[in-house]
């Protein structure tokens, strides 16, 4: 199994053993999302990684203005669910929701017990995907993308 | 730093539309936004003030698609242009793999889009990234208004060696608003070896 089905079914798995989350997505800090749990077409994940890289982004710097350092996790409570944004490595964060009735630092010691497997894994994962990537044709990349700039505007709005 | 996922055969780019209030950032994304196959862009996220100017970013999704073996997604980010929102601007700077700077070609703009460009660096070093050796594409926007500065007078002051492809645009009614989409993302695409 490749690491990033691991990271998949790790978070698949946790999320059923813990009975706490809807939601474990596990992103870059700028947003890219790694794996998720979400199900169907509904969740807009991009839109999310991006929100949620922002707002983790902001309180970083925030935490270092006011407080000399970043933030590890943060905690936020909203009328129907609460959510965890935890820092998993330097570049990776989880980001887990949970019902209202499942308490915000609750949550927290529930994710931070799965946390050093979960890390080891994205630690796995960058070191995979740090190696030469001499696999990945460039040229052909470039030659082709025209081809498909041709495609994204076919059904857009002319 | 582009996100490669060499198992899922991903490459995951974030561009980053920079420059002075009012040059027409959001413009470009919004116009991108239209033109594009809805298929293949996500929702365009725009977290405004109530006088309808960019607070902390715009944001959208395009998926390039199938590119020789490699999936090609962009995440296209503007920055608030206005001079006090100089925080948010370095935050969304982290992490960009390349940079479209557009200049408000309207002679009376051209001391703010010098201070912006001199900001753009500025912030670019704060986030560890090199200003010469982050892609960059500059868009010459409002060329079509009649208060609007030769291009050559801009070119010695944005680009006076020529270093970085430049497009004269209006992003109002979209043109060159797709060329300079697709001139940033073929200078990303061609640096991923490097980075």
């Amino acid at each position: 199994m490749q690491v990033t089905e691991q990271i998949a079914a790790f978070l698949a798995e946790k999320k059923k053993a813990l009975s706490l989350s809807d939601l474990i997505v596990l992103e870059s800090t700028n947003g890219f999302i790694l794996a998720s749990t979400a199900t169907g077409e509904a969740m807009d994940l991009e839109s999310l990684g991006s929100l949620t890289s922002g707002g983790l982004t902001a309180f970083d710097m925030l935490s270092t203005l006011f407080a000399g350092g970043g933030i590890s996790y943060l905690l936020m409570e909203t009328a129907d669910k609460n959510f965890l944004l935890q820092r998993v490595e330097e570049n990776y964060f989880l980001l887990a929701a949970a019902p209202k009735q499942v308490r915000a630092g609750y949550l927290r010691l529930r994710v931070e017990k799965v946390l050093p497997d979960l890390a080891a894994l994205v630690r796995r994962f960058c070191e995979e995907n740090a190696v030469s990537i001499g696999d990945i044709d460039i040229d052909e990349i470039t030659a082709s993308l025209d081809a498909q700039f041709d495609e994204l505007l076919k059904g857009g709005d002319r | 730093m582009v996100f490669i996922n060499k198992v899922a055969k991903e490459v995951n780019v974030k561009i980053v539309y920079y420059g002075a209030g009012l040059s027409g950032k959001t413009t470009n994304i919004e116009y991108i936004y239209n033109k594009v196959d809805p298929a293949k862009r996500g929702k365009l996220i725009s977290l405004k003030t109530e006088t309808e100017r960019t607070l902390f970013f715009d944001f959208m999704p395009v998926d390039i698609g199938k590119v020789g073996d490699m999936s090609v997604k962009v995440h296209l980010y503007s920055v608030p242009g206005q001079v006090f929102y100089d925080h948010s601007r370095k935050l969304i700077l982290k992490g960009t793999d390349g940079i479209v700077f557009v200049v408000d070609a309207q002679v009376e703009r051209m001391d703010a889009n010098v201070e912006s460009f001199s900001n753009l660096k500025k912030n670019l070093l704060m986030n560890s990234i090199l200003f010469d050796k982050i892609p960059l594409v500059i868009q010459y926007n409002k060329v079509d208004l009649p208060n609007a500065a030769p291009v050559p007078d801009m070119q010695k002051l944005f680009n006076p060696q020529g270093r970085y492809p430049e497009l004269v645009a209006s992003a109002l009614s979209g043109e060159k608003v797709f060329d300079t989409f697709k001139a940033i993302v073929r200078m990303v695409i061609r640096t991923i070896p490097l980075s």
